[in-house]
């Protein structure tokens, strides 16, 4: 990757957590509000993001602007399914997914600097046990069949499968909400538009509308670098974190750090790094235009969970693999049939830990336990 | 209702959940407006963005409040004025 892609993915990186805090666009919200009080506030931007996705990789794929290879499809496992939820169950003790513990901890949460800390742990862990158990306990064993993805899967031209995928969820929301739910829907998401002065002091931003911008900065990256992905960086930056102290053999000679991550690429920070670094920074700089930044400190209670959400998120996204972004973005946007069986181990996590773990009211049922 | 409106209220209960983050804020407010009477006022503080957003509309979804207003004290702190239903 060259200087002007390193650069590139910073820009996008800075525009990812620009936008993530504007809209507070946190991925567990968005599944356990829904299960918990019926609240589709982020759900609602995830499926706009996903639709733009899904329609301009179609587009750019069918227009040659970008090659099919960029897509990012992992092999279609039980794995898919149990990484995910075991991600999912990580990211709803933590109280928050990938992006969302990145986002935070530039608005000031001592919280999520704590559960990133144990995530980098977790790398470093699996990468040690990933030759000698995962892969002949748990990679072999449960993996089903190669990469599958829809857009290559029939002979039809990228666009109309784009196109078709757009038109599904158009049509499934202009059902649940009617037609004129829908345009209003779009004219409420664009209201804040015609208020740029007030854009960038604003606390938030509607999710529709965050949703919508993700979308486009997902289609232009995919065009100018690559796909959005957060865990795999994070990954390589936990090997460089312990390269000092293990050495650049060592790292080398390991087959999950040297092998399937670095490869021959120089152990050091690369365009998928700087993404994650700047988004950090993106986030810090619109809580601050925001009026939200505050070193927040978290309560000694709550440790327990920011580590041990930071260890099974760190684990599930390798055993996955994929975060969040990584399948619930990017993996449904390349219509890969992985990412769609962790997209729901993630959703069936969020929901098992929100109704066994925190023993919140699930949206029709009559289960009235409270406990904090 | 406006900031000076907000700020010249009387709690009946006030819960400080600075430093909680999801989804506690949302079940520490369900837990309080239990114990209220119909019509007394929770005030329940927090520096978790996102709950400015969640607690008004769980409470509002499962009927428990009328959310009178929202107050940022000091950046990042916010008072949700939440009156029991």
């Amino acid at each position: 990757m060259g200087a002007d892609s390193v650069l590139l993915s910073g820009v996008f990186g800075f525009a990812y957590g620009f936008l993530l805090q504007k809209g507070d666009f946190c991925f567990v919200s968005a599944f356990r509000d829904w299960f918990s009080f019926g609240s589709t506030r982020v759900l609602r931007g995830i499926l706009v993001l996903v639709a733009i996705a899904v329609f301009g990789w179609g587009v750019s794929l069918t227009a040659g602007w970008a090659p099919v290879n960029r897509l990012w499809l992992a092999p279609v496992g039980y794995n898919s399914l149990l990484g995910g939820l075991i991600f999912g169950v990580g990211m709803t003790i933590a109280g928050g997914c990938a992006s969302g513990t990145l986002y935070r901890a530039g608005m000031g949460y001592i919280h999520f600097w704590i559960t990133l800390a144990f995530t980098e742990a977790a790398y470093i862990l699996f990468a040690f046990l990933y030759q000698p158990f995962f892969v002949p306990n748990w990679f072999q064993p449960l993996k089903i069949s190669g990469p599958v993805s829809l857009f290559t899967a029939w002979k039809v031209p990228y666009i109309l499968t784009g196109a078709m995928v757009l038109a599904l969820i158009v049509a499934l929301t202009a059902r649940r909400s009617g037609f004129q739910g829908l345009v209003t829907g779009i004219g409420g998401s664009l209201r804040e538009l015609a208020r740029p002065g007030h854009l960038l002091t604003a606390k938030s931003w509607d999710t529709r509308l965050v949703g919508g911008l993700l979308g486009v900065m997902v289609v232009l990256q995919f065009i100018f670098v690559s796909i959005w992905g957060i865990t795999s960086a994070e990954a390589r930056i936990s090997a460089l974190l312990i390269k000092p102290l293990v050495g650049e053999a060592a790292i080398r000679d390991n087959a999950y750090f040297g092998g399937a991550l670095f490869g021959k690429s120089p152990l050091a920070l690369g365009g998928g790094e700087f993404l994650i670094i700047f988004m950090v920074v993106g986030a810090f700089a619109a809580s601050v235009l925001g009026g939200t930044f505050r070193v927040r400190l978290p309560r000694l209670e709550r440790l327990p969970g920011a580590a041990v959400g930071g260890i099974l998120m760190g684990l599930g996204s390798r055993l996955a693999p994929g975060c969040n972004v990584g399948n619930v973005v990017s993996g449904l946007a390349g219509l890969s049939a992985h990412s769609v069986l962790a997209t729901a181990g993630i959703a069936g996590g969020v929901l098992l830990t929100t109704y066994f773990l925190f023993g919140e009211n699930i949206a029709g049922t009559r289960r009235v336990r409270v406990g904090a | 209702m406006d900031e000076r409106s907000l700020a010249a209220l009387t709690a009946d209960e006030v819960i400080d959940c600075q430093g909680e983050v999801c989804p506690y804020p949302v079940i520490m407010a369900r837990r309080a407006l239990q114990k209220l009477r119909t019509g007394q006022l929770l005030v329940q503080i927090t520096d978790h963005s996102i709950s400015t957003e969640t607690v008004p509309e769980a409470v509002r979804r499962e009927g428990l409040a009328e959310v009178v207003g929202i107050l940022q004290e000091r950046p990042g702190v916010y008072k949700l004025y939440l009156k029991k239903l």
